[in-house]
């Protein structure tokens, strides 16, 4: 159970990008943040996985709870241990290693001798078994899709509890974004990961979250089931691109503006 | 013909010597892209502590030798956590002059403590006497520096290719938030890092003080002439810097015996020059990998 609680984030001590963030990912569930450009998705995964210090960037207010653990002021290495693994959004495969190179990397947070390297690595070409065939391929030649496959493959390798997923779907194509969704939604029920997802695409993420929440200038304004947002008549205009009939809405007549007003005051 | 021979054969054992140096200054730069301008200070520092165990104590070669290279060891760990590991995330010239300051620290404290002229090491490390080499007589020092010089490279080698330890300092020299994000902790890659690069240095300034002399300006100008090597392999390669290193010996040696003394000192520079004129990464620097 990951818990945040009011978080507040500055960079370089001056620029405020988490207002008061809270929010609660539970044990195993898929669980969405949507949200603008520059709303703060992503610095909220980096502040859960303490990515944020290379950065500069630090949470200076409430705290961040994993397992009754307060993680909010470890080291990277840490986090990953207790199980916590962010794929960062962008496909940041390391480009001149081998595919197989970047998965056993994946595992180095792990105790030696507590697994075995062989199985580890059978389990997640079960799950991509594009990968197997190119295990031995420098891993910066591999296709956009491919290296999606090996960045959330060496995520698991670290054997997580909970996957913090940042943008899976950016620059794919759509047969190769559901196929993406599609392995995230079987590694949810089969591994029992749970996933706190940040997509772009609102209309895949709730496909397969349980619940959302929607962040607008680094705190969260609204949130609930998965059901409950794909009926809202604001989420279906700004991230569905539905209007109230149900129909492709035309962008001229909205004023954006406006209606975000609410959410601010 | 027999003069080929020497330089052929000089030129490929003290080739070995440069690109183990090298290596010590490639995997600095691989994984925090400084350059370090200390190495050859290191490695004088590494020699005179097994000169003064020696000398000193008396104690027997081998156990003066480990020792040396293990305190410039020591001493790379300790350059990378109190001149360098603050300088993390500042521009990397800052760095660079940080190494530049502490060379010549290290000058200053090696001439304090030891006196500022040249000695010896009281006993060999290597056997003075030469050995036959295709009717050549080759120096005992460069078959035996090349000897551990290669072994050194072939163990770190192995270690970087094949060890979790060494992926995890591959993954770093690559990507440091990648390679964090991933539970790998970078500082403590960092240090490992310059624990080996002094190590390396201690070797070949071991080697380079028992091959003439031992002095705080004599190893250094002797070890400086890894820096060609280095540019011309490419500053991220590793397998780049052993083959340039012997190219290197190679020019060195011929330039001096065919040409003249002096020039065989900047033949290694011409070469360095003329290579990165067009080829700026070195011969075997990694470019980025782009899809396009």
């Amino acid at each position: 159970m990951l818990e945040i609680n009011n978080v507040e984030v500055k960079y370089s001590d001056a620029i405020l990008v988490l207002k008061g963030m809270s929010l609660q990912v539970a044990d195993g569930v898929i669980i969405t943040l949507l949200g603008a450009n520059g709303a703060g998705k992503t610095t909220t995964l980096k502040a859960i996985s303490g990515l944020l210090g290379t950065e500069m960037g630090e949470v200076t207010d409430g705290s961040i709870m994993f397992n009754g653990v307060r993680i909010d002021h470890l080291r990277p290495d840490e986090i990953v241990r207790l199980g916590i693994i962010q794929v960062q959004e962008g496909r940041r495969v390391l480009l001149h290693l081998t595919v197989e190179e970047n998965l056993m990397l994946g595992s180095h947070g792990r105790q030696k001798g507590s697994f075995s390297m062989k199985t580890e690595l059978d389990t997640i070409f079960g799950y991509f078994p594009k990968l197997k065939d190119l295990m031995h391929r420098v891993s910066g030649y591999l296709s956009g899709g491919e290296q999606q496959m090996l960045v959330i493959g060496r995520a698991l390798m670290s054997d997580p509890k909970l996957m913090l997923l940042d943008e899976p779907s950016l620059g794919l194509g759509p047969i190769l974004v559901k196929e993406i969704f599609e392995i995230v939604e079987t590694l949810n029920t089969e591994k029992k990961l749970g996933i706190l997802l940040v997509e772009q695409n609102a209309k895949f993420a709730l496909g397969i979250a349980e619940y959302g929440y929607v962040v607008e200038d680094g705190r969260i304004v609204f949130d609930g089931s998965s059901d409950k947002l794909r009926e809202n008549e604001d989420i279906k205009e700004f991230y569905l691109g539905l209007s109230q009939v149900g129909t492709k809405k035309s962008y001229r007549e909205v004023k954006h503006y406006r209606r975000r007003r609410r959410w601010l005051g | 013909m027999e003069l080929a021979a020497i330089c052929t054969a000089n030129g490929i054992l003290v080739g070995g010597v440069y690109a183990l140096i090298g290596m010590g200054i490639v995997i600095i730069y691989k994984a925090t892209s400084v350059l370090n301008f200390a190495f050859a200070h290191m490695g004088v520092v590494g020699a005179f502590i097994c000169y003064s165990l020696m000398k000193w104590l008396g104690m027997p070669v081998w156990v003066s030798v480990t020792a040396g290279i293990l305190s410039a060891g020591l001493l790379g760990l300790a350059i990378e956590r109190f001149a360098l590991r603050k300088l993390i995330g500042q521009p990397l010239m800052a760095a660079l002059i940080a190494t530049l300051a502490v060379s010549i620290f290290l000058q200053g404290i090696v001439s304090a403590i030891w006196s500022p002229t040249v000695v010896s090491f009281p006993t060999p490390i290597f056997p003075k006497g030469g050995f036959l080499f295709f009717g050549a007589v080759i120096s005992g020092n460069l078959i035996g520096s090349f000897i551990i010089a290669a072994l050194a490279f072939a163990i770190f080698t192995v270690f970087f290719m094949k060890s979790g330890t060494g992926l995890a300092m591959r993954g770093v020299a690559e990507d440091h938030q990648i390679a964090q994000s991933l539970g790998v902790r970078v500082t403590n890659v960092f240090s490992l890092t310059w624990f080996i690069a002094g190590l390396v240095c201690g070797i070949g300034g071991i080697c380079l003080a028992d091959k003439l002399a031992l002095g705080v300006n004599e190893v250094p100008a002797l070890a400086f002439r890894t820096l060609p090597a280095v540019l011309l392999g490419g500053l991220n390669s590793v397998g780049g810097v052993a083959i340039a290193g012997v190219v290197i010996g190679l020019a060195e040696n011929f330039g001096n015996a065919y040409i003249s003394q002096t020039f065989g000192e900047i033949v290694p520079w011409i070469i360095v020059t003329l290579t990165l004129i067009i080829r700026p990464e070195g011969l075997w620097g990694l470019k980025r990998i782009e899809r396009i």
